[in-house]
């Protein structure tokens, strides 16, 4: 690892020389890669992650260029994955990026996420998060929700049988599948970022920041601290139904 | 019984306040909700989502309260991505 690169970031108390070598040690996967997983992605590799897995079978379109940061027009038509892997290849070439076409179900979750040590959420379906959840939950791996709506999004940093799950909250869940979900272009990489710094703490062994939501609009950031419901079916009573 | 109520997001938009108290005639966050949405109907819609929680820990709607409890009201996760 050249410790040039990072050398403004080291100097991050907080992150450090320690930090950075274990940032270089981690598996990532991202699954989805439009607003927040293209831009956790990019994120991730420029702050030298060890490897990352992009998990996604849509083709980038004209309406995904306002919320993203590295797709261009002449990308239209093409595998968002396989964009992502050639451009963040080009942009760290210590960090193994990987583009995987390839929609997730139930029958592959689990092979997908073997090796993770982290899962990151890139989706923009509760269908599949709740997946995520329950092989994160069943698996014991840390996966970071994040979702975007309008001005506002929210990040929740879920670690199996220590944190809230996301089945904890699901009655709070509106799962909008008719229509397309409004979002301003400027907020996904905002709360992509979110993301990627709360799965740095974990990986740092610090305490995450529970639920955090933020208004762009409004610039109103907030903070709630949740713990689990033990009588989750979920997390409490290890019952997976999806998978 | 006296519960004090701490809002998130819209809510206190709509509210205009950080923090309100009710007087509850019953025992569950489902009461507190009740008396929440009649004074605000603008939250009607939300009403069946919105998240809860008791002295800090996530919870549902027939969670039992107790004088002093705090309940924690947010507006529904965010799902979009």
């Amino acid at each position: 690892m050249n410790l040039n690169r990072y050398r403004r970031q080291i100097l991050v108390k907080r992150l450090g020389e320690k930090g950075q070598h274990i940032l270089s040690e981690k598996h990532v996967v991202v699954i989805g890669c439009g607003g927040l997983g293209s831009n956790s992605a990019n994120i991730l590799v420029r702050t030298g992650i060890g490897s990352i897995d992009i998990v996604d079978d849509d083709s980038l379109d004209l309406t995904n260029l306002h919320r993203t940061s590295l797709f261009n027009e002449e990308d239209i038509g093409k595998p968002k994955c396989q964009i992502l892997e050639e451009k963040l290849q080009q942009v760290n070439s210590e960090v193994t990026v990987r583009g995987i076409k390839k929609r997730i179900t139930k029958e592959n979750i689990e092979s997908a996420v073997k090796h993770a040590d982290i899962i990151l959420d890139g989706t923009d379906n509760m269908e599949t998060r709740f997946l995520i959840n329950e092989v994160a939950v069943k698996s014991n791996i840390p996966w970071i929700y994040a979702g975007v709506h309008t001005t506002v999004g929210m990040v929740i940093g879920i670690v199996p049988r220590q944190t809230p799950c996301l089945k904890c909250m699901s009655h709070s869940i509106v799962d909008n599948k008719t229509g397309e979900i409004p979002v301003l272009g400027n907020l996904p990489v905002i709360i992509a970022s979110i993301q990627c710094t709360e799965a740095m703490k974990m990986f740092l062994g610090k305490q995450l920041s529970g639920m955090i939501m933020y208004d762009i609009w409004k610039q109103r950031f907030e903070q709630i601290d949740i713990k689990r419901n033990p009588e989750c079916i979920c997390c409490g009573k290890e019952q997976f139904e999806l998978l | 019984m006296k519960i004090k109520v701490r809002l998130f997001g819209r809510y206190r938009d709509i509210t205009g306040k950080k923090e309100l108290e009710f007087i509850v005639n019953g025992d569950t966050i489902w009461h507190v909700v009740d008396v929440f949405v009649k004074q605000y109907p603008a939250i009607e819609k939300d009403k069946k989502f919105i998240m809860v929680s008791k002295n800090n820990t996530y919870t549902t709607f027939d969670e039992k309260i107790a004088d002093g409890d705090t309940v924690t009201i947010s507006p529904p996760v965010v799902s979009g991505g």
